[in-house]
């Protein structure tokens, strides 16, 4: 009897997706499972995280085939962790969209859209096959054209435009990639590749590095990083808030995952692609950051915000270390949860006052206490302010950097954070202080804000038990420095 | 305008494709073939029929709910890949086996076919969601 428990987390939205199909009518029951189909995953990543940390990281073959030849599924600590987030994220959203959605996006498959959405980006967590990686991003991206440019609403469909087009060169250049991998290496799955690296001929090195920072480029405009940014501004603040939030706290994770995974098994520790890596991610923390200082639309600065939070995480693994990497899957973690419940609070605000320009909101805090609380909590932990998880995750990669001695790096963290607090007291100011606006439209905010209350408290879980969750990541950062356990597993040497 | 010969041609052909399409269905697995290639036949077919008539003819043709036909399709390929699962195979997994059958003689059965039936209803059913939401549109 085999091991199902790692297929479990692709399987579950895609049934789930197509129970939702057959009850097109009844949008109740679509809903319901939505929920429902979320919390099955949570479930299935405890037991398999549990499963990973007693026997070690678990391979499974698709359809019998035995790797290099199949298609593998392989779940190490890392997987765990990017696929315990996706499915937090997916049941906030669905709470959220619960309620946000309305009647004309439920009744033309939001719902089934969302699982599909879901099923990619499990997909592209658990494969341990680069091709596969590949149709999983397009499973991922196919899904997130259609949300975005679902309702049709005219800044919608200009929004969408620069995505689909920069998203199909993206995964073009993607194609080229794998194909020269193929050509030089002979395989497609990940450990086999590394293998092959590793005894790779010094000759065909150059080459080696040219494909991996195409990788890095193709990765890098899925996550967004400078200077391959500039479609994703456009592009967030477009989709209904739910779906929003789900791009901005897993989609640009992918981006993330894949970096890591790419530059710790296939080309690990190669000089010059740390060196840009570290670069790019300085760009994108001080670029992103002073772009959302110059924003007033809510939900466009906070798409800025993602530019420059994925630069923390991206540095992390720029630094190569047991501790940087720790750091960049810990701010990970705190910056799925934090992005997230920002947008949703965003998404409130917008239906409060009817608008999307923060000048034009004003004095929310009279009205909804508790609320304003919550987004208070959120957008300190973004800009890093102790004690939130924010702070931590910062605090892990200024030691991390410390150690290095790249000092230059440890100021550019610093700059990054406080320019953070700036653009985001920019918005408590204008948005929830101050006189409130002529009246707020009348919204039950309590039922709206369920899916905050689990992403924000799930952060604060983060940052109280700061030391177990520290010592876990950097269990994952240590398996994935040691790329021998991962090739060993797959290859069953 | 309606051509007189592709009316015609269309209502002799439509059944050698059509039976062509399944044809291919079936020989696919074991030799070039399968449920995709033969479920864009079948939409081609269709297509014809929509270009020959119009719109209306083609939701006489078929008179049933395209996303249900998509569903149905993902359900049937998501449960073979399943079965195996239930009897603690990995995902996926296929198996075949040889069956007499009167008349027929003895043939092979393979799980995959029932996979290729899935994908088959869900390119079947996709196309003419398409043709049909741009046929309602104009």
């Amino acid at each position: 009897m085999i091991n199902n428990l790692a297929v479990y987390p692709i399987l579950i939205p895609l049934v789930a997706a197509i129970i939702q199909l057959f009850f097109a009518k009844n949008t109740f029951v679509q809903r319901v499972l939505s929920v429902v189909s979320s919390a099955l995953i949570l479930i299935a990543v405890v037991f398999l995280y549990i499963d990973v940390r007693t026997n070690g990281i678990q391979v499974y073959w698709m359809s019998d085939w035995v790797a290099p030849f199949g298609i593998t599924i392989v779940a190490d600590l890392l997987a765990c962790f990017m696929l315990f987030l996706s499915a937090l994220a997916s049941l906030a959203m669905s709470a959220y969209a619960m309620v946000d959605i309305d009647a004309n996006r439920e009744k033309y498959f939001h719902f089934p859209l969302f699982q599909l959405l879901l099923m990619g980006i499990n997909g592209a967590f658990l494969t341990g096959d680069i091709f596969n990686l590949f149709v999983m991003y397009e499973v991922m991206l196919m899904a997130s054209y259609v949300l975005l440019a679902h309702g049709s609403e005219a800044r919608q469909l200009r929004g969408s435009l620069h995505y689909v087009m920069i998203n199909l060169f993206a995964s073009t250049f993607f194609l080229f990639g794998i194909g020269l991998i193929y050509g030089i290496t002979g395989t497609l799955n990940m450990a086999d590749i590394a293998v092959a690296v590793q005894n790779a001929d010094p000759d065909t090195q150059g080459l080696l590095t040219a494909v991996s920072m195409m990788l890095f480029v193709v990765f890098g405009v899925k996550t967004a990083l400078v200077p391959l940014f500039f479609w994703m501004p456009d592009a967030y603040p477009q989709p209904p808030v739910a779906t929003a939030a789900m791009f901005a706290a897993i989609m640009t994770k992918v981006g993330v995952y894949s970096i890591t995974r790419t530059f710790t098994l296939m080309f690990p520790g190669d000089e010059f692609t740390l060196t840009v890596i570290k670069i790019v991610a300085v760009a994108s923390m001080l670029i992103g950051v002073l772009g959302a200082i110059a924003q007033t639309n809510f939900r466009r600065l906070l798409a800025f915000h993602s530019v420059s939070q994925v630069g923390f995480m991206v540095l992390g693994v720029g630094f190569f270390s047991p501790m940087g990497l720790a750091g960049s899957i810990y701010f990970v973690m705190h910056h799925s949860m934090i992005k997230s419940s920002l947008f949703l609070c965003s998404g409130i605000a917008e239906r409060l006052t009817g608008n999307r320009d923060i000048k034009k909101m004003g004095g929310i805090i009279e009205k909804h206490p508790f609320y304003s609380a919550l987004f208070l909590i959120a957008a300190f932990s973004l800009a890093g302010l102790p004690p939130f998880s924010g702070f931590f995750g910062k605090l892990i990669l200024l030691f991390a950097g410390a150690e290095l001695n790249e000092y230059i790096f440890l100021a550019a963290i610093l700059v990054g954070g406080f320019l953070t607090l700036f653009s985001m007291v920019k918005i408590w100011q204008m948005a929830y202080w101050g006189k409130r606006e002529p009246e707020f439209n009348k919204v039950k905010v309590g039922s709206f804000i369920w899916g905050i209350i689990i992403l924000v408290g799930m952060s604060m879980v983060l940052a109280i038990f700061v030391q177990p969750v520290y010592d876990m990541v950097l269990e994952a950062a240590e398996q994935l420095l040691d790329p021998s356990q991962y090739i060993n597993a797959v290859l069953r040497k | 305008m309606i051509s007189l010969i592709l009316h015609r041609v269309t209502r002799v052909i439509i059944h050698i494709l059509l039976i062509f399409s399944i044809f291919l269905l079936l020989k696919g697995h074991n030799e070039p073939g399968g449920g995709f290639i033969a479920g864009l036949m079948a939409s081609v077919s269709i297509v014809l029929v929509y270009l020959t008539y119009d719109i209306e003819t083609v939701k006489r043709f078929m008179p049933i709910s395209y996303p249900a036909m998509i569903a149905l399709g993902l359900f049937f390929a998501t449960g073979m890949g399943l079965g195996g699962v239930v009897l603690g195979y990995p995902f996926l997994t296929q198996t075949f086996d040889y069956f007499q059958i009167p008349l027929v003689g003895e043939i092979e059965l393979a799980t995959a076919l029932i996979f290729d039936i899935g994908v088959f209803l869900t390119v079947v059913g996709a196309t003419l969601l398409i043709i049909s939401s741009i046929g309602e549109g104009s």
